[in-house]
């Protein structure tokens, strides 16, 4: 395994005002281009989980797909270790590809149905150049991940949903990686299962020493395996801050919509919470609403909200949002407030000037 | 409170090749006027089966069906398929997990809307027309009659949703069945559709069967739960009874397993020990026990669905545990839970499931 690198060596995946346009063809011919990544910039530790999280539409999966280099970003650059990776060809690739690797949503469609186990799992081992996948080695695999060695002459069909997510597991690990992106992983198995994966999760990682990418469009999942979360809209990062404090203190309004989204199992505190519910509907990411993207469905909106887009704002702790009349801050915090580098370019150059609203106002004008 | 619905002792197989599988077992539950009941329980709990058969939609030369589900006079398990087809969509109406593949994607919004409401009504084109205008606009669809003439695939997955209970609505059901209805949709858009389907109820008293396997939506919005497992219901009460004062170690796992935001952190989140047994070959005894922590000899036999005394009232619980027992056993941490570890005796790895 490789040895956890200290601070000098950087960060083990950095991505640079990534871009991610997708070309489409709209109704009468005329060309246009889906916004799906707008300028991101994010960095992923060795040993770290970054959770990330929004709507689906969002680009949450779009910008994952872009650090591994399964789609090729149409602007900035993914380092890998160092190594700039943005524009390199299949062949060159290859080295890195063993170092990420991807487990899918849906634990039934990315397995091959025809393929034993055995297989499904060795096959990453052969063609990372470990020769012939020897049997030993998947077995231990299945052994770390809580299924047993003997499982490997079985077809996928042959396990539940949560097993299979188990085997997607395995395979990602047959080739050492340093960082495995975890798409929904979890968001298609019952409730009793997603806690098992989760777990198994969190021990490999502690195990492994391995980095994480983890996708999700719930908020809850994310806080159990996150270091740092990412909350996107729109393609954009609205919010990047220690996992922890996103919770006890969201800075964007709409993190803290999609935190008061989340059902609560606990009958008299749910009913008796304010309901903060975002109105309205996600805008077409061909044509981004202009200013600040969420101004369409923000309570706290102002005529500044919909002419400047917000810098990324760094708040004393490490807490980024952006936007212009961020919740949760005091006046000093604003004051020892700096933009961040990873802002958009397309940014306004002013950072807040005051503390938004309070969470509770803003639940009164979003009731009305 | 006057029951809509009154299902005694339902029960679904289906022949397979492998063997009978038995989907629901001996299931009986009642559903009021302006009530929301909710079915929990995970994948293959029997909860889907339990709906659809209320509408005859699993009827096969594979399926056995046997038990009852009294619509007023009407015995749905019994009714012929000519009697149903003025039930269905008429007095009981169903919402699909997927609106996508539920609406047919060549076909105006609007018109389907118009065909179901002509299908059960004798009215003209022009006022079924009318009628599903003002139902869209009813469920929250912005310019209406514009949208009416729009297809499935221009709108978006919450949208979409908001025409299927239009759809369902038109012909004003008693009752209306949603299966998983806010699976499918974003956490935000969930919460849209859930205020919706709360106002509707109080608005119109249609009484409402919501499945779903997500407690937190239960938790906001039913009146009553039945928790289901392995085809069996383990627990039923009302949803105070079920969130403070559960019965059932599988809905204490169900509870404590439930990411929690309310909450700390915890160092690990709790699980359910094994995974759900298959339904062809259930355990004998007590379906749970298997992947139960506080099994003991008594569980080798199936304890009856039963109430613990006058003062439980609806509150029925399948556990062998005494009440006072039960209430010491299910607090893990200071909340409700199963224990991660199994207790002395029980030889199994904690966390893991069993082989297929």
């Amino acid at each position: 395994m490789t040895a956890p690198a200290g601070d000098a060596v950087g960060p083990l995946l950095e991505l640079d005002h990534l871009r991610m346009l997708f070309p489409v063809r709209e109704a009468g011919g005329k060309r246009a281009h889906v916004h799906a990544v707008d300028d991101v910039s994010v960095a992923v530790g060795e040993g770290e989980t970054l959770g990330l999280v929004g709507e689906s539409g969002c680009g949450k999966t779009t910008l994952a797909r872009c650090a591994v280099r399964l789609l090729k970003p149409t602007a900035g650059t993914v380092r890998f270790g160092g190594h700039d990776i943005t524009s390199l060809g299949p062949r060159s690739l290859r080295p890195y590809r063993a170092q990420m690797q991807i487990v899918f949503q849906d634990p039934q469609g990315s397995l091959n149905p025809r393929k034993r186990v055995g297989q499904i799992i060795g096959a990453g081992l052969r063609l990372a150049g470990g020769g012939r996948g020897d049997d030993g080695r998947v077995g231990r695999l299945l052994n770390q991940v809580g299924l047993a060695p003997e499982h490997a002459n079985r077809f996928p069909h042959e396990f539940s949903g949560g097993q299979r997510q188990r085997i997607g597991v395995a395979r990602a690990l047959a080739v050492n990686p340093r960082l495995i992106v975890l798409d929904e992983p979890v968001s298609a198995l019952d409730v009793s299962i997603q806690a098992q994966v989760i777990n198994l999760l969190d021990d490999l990682q502690e195990e492994l020493g391995l980095s994480y990418i983890f996708v999700a469009h719930d908020l809850s999942v994310v806080r159990h395996v996150s270091d740092r979360i990412a909350v996107m809209y729109l393609g954009k990062v609205v919010e990047l801050s220690p996992a922890e404090e996103l919770y006890n203190r969201p800075v964007h309004p709409y993190t803290l919509s999609l935190l008061a989204a989340i059902p609560v199992p606990d009958p008299r505190l749910s009913r008796s919470r304010a309901r903060h519910a975002v109105r309205g509907e996600l805008p077409s990411p061909i044509d981004p609403p202009g200013g600040c993207r969420y101004h369409t469905r923000c309570p706290a909106a102002t005529d500044l909200c919909r002419q400047v887009e917000p810098p990324l704002t760094v708040y004393p702790g490490g807490h980024q949002a952006a936007c212009h009349h961020p919740l949760n801050v005091s006046s000093a915090d604003i004051a020892a407030a700096v933009r961040s580098p990873a802002s958009s370019r397309s940014a306004g150059p002013d950072l807040p000037a005051a503390p938004g609203p309070s969470a509770s106002d803003l639940r009164e004008s979003a009731a009305r | 409170m006057t029951a809509l619905l009154e299902v005694e002792h339902l029960r679904v197989s289906f022949r397979t090749e492998e063997g009978v599988l038995q989907a629901v077992d001996d299931v009986s539950f009642s559903l009021g006027r302006g009530e929301l009941l909710g079915i929990v329980g995970e994948s293959g709990s029997g909860k889907s089966v339990t709906a659809m058969t209320l509408l005859g939609l699993t009827r096969g030369p594979n399926a056995n069906i046997s038990g009852r589900a009294l619509l007023g006079d009407l015995d749905l398990v019994a009714a012929s398929e000519h009697r149903l087809e003025h039930v269905r969509g008429r007095r009981v109406a169903m919402v699909f997990q997927d609106p996508m593949t539920a609406l047919n994607p060549v076909q105006r919004v609007g018109d389907q809307i118009v065909e179901q409401v002509r299908a059960h009504e004798p009215v003209g084109r022009r006022e079924a027309m009318d009628r599903a205008v003002a139902l869209l606009d009813r469920v929250g669809i912005p310019r209406a009659r514009q949208r009416a003439r729009s297809y499935p695939h221009e709108f978006s997955g919450g949208m979409r949703q908001r025409v299927m209970i239009a759809m369902a609505l038109s012909c004003s059901p008693e009752i209306l069945i949603a299966d998983e209805p806010t699976t499918a949709l974003d956490v935000t858009t969930q919460a849209q559709i859930l205020a919706e389907i709360k106002t509707l109820r109080e608005q119109t008293g249609v009484g409402v069967l919501l499945i779903t396997h997500d407690l937190g939506v239960i938790a906001e919005v039913a009146d009553r739960v039945v928790v289901m497992y392995a085809g069996r219901v383990v627990e039923q009460g009302s949803v105070e009874e079920i969130f403070y004062d559960p019965r059932h170690p599988y809905t204490w796992g169900l509870l404590g397993s439930a990411p929690r935001l309310d909450k700390p952190r915890p160092e690990r989140l709790p699980t359910i020990p094994g995974s759900p047994p298959s339904l062809l070959h259930p355990p004998l005894g007590c379906r749970f026990a298997p992947r139960c922590a506080w099994r003991f000899e008594a569980c080798s036999s199936e304890p009856d669905l039963k109430s613990d005394g006058p003062e439980a009232g609806d509150h029925l619980g399948r556990c062998w545990l005494g009440l006072g027992t039960a209430r010491e056993r299910r607090v893990v941490g200071g909340t409700i839970g199963l224990p991660v570890r199994a207790p002395a005796g029980a030889s199994r790895r904690p966390g893991d499931e069993t082989a297929p």
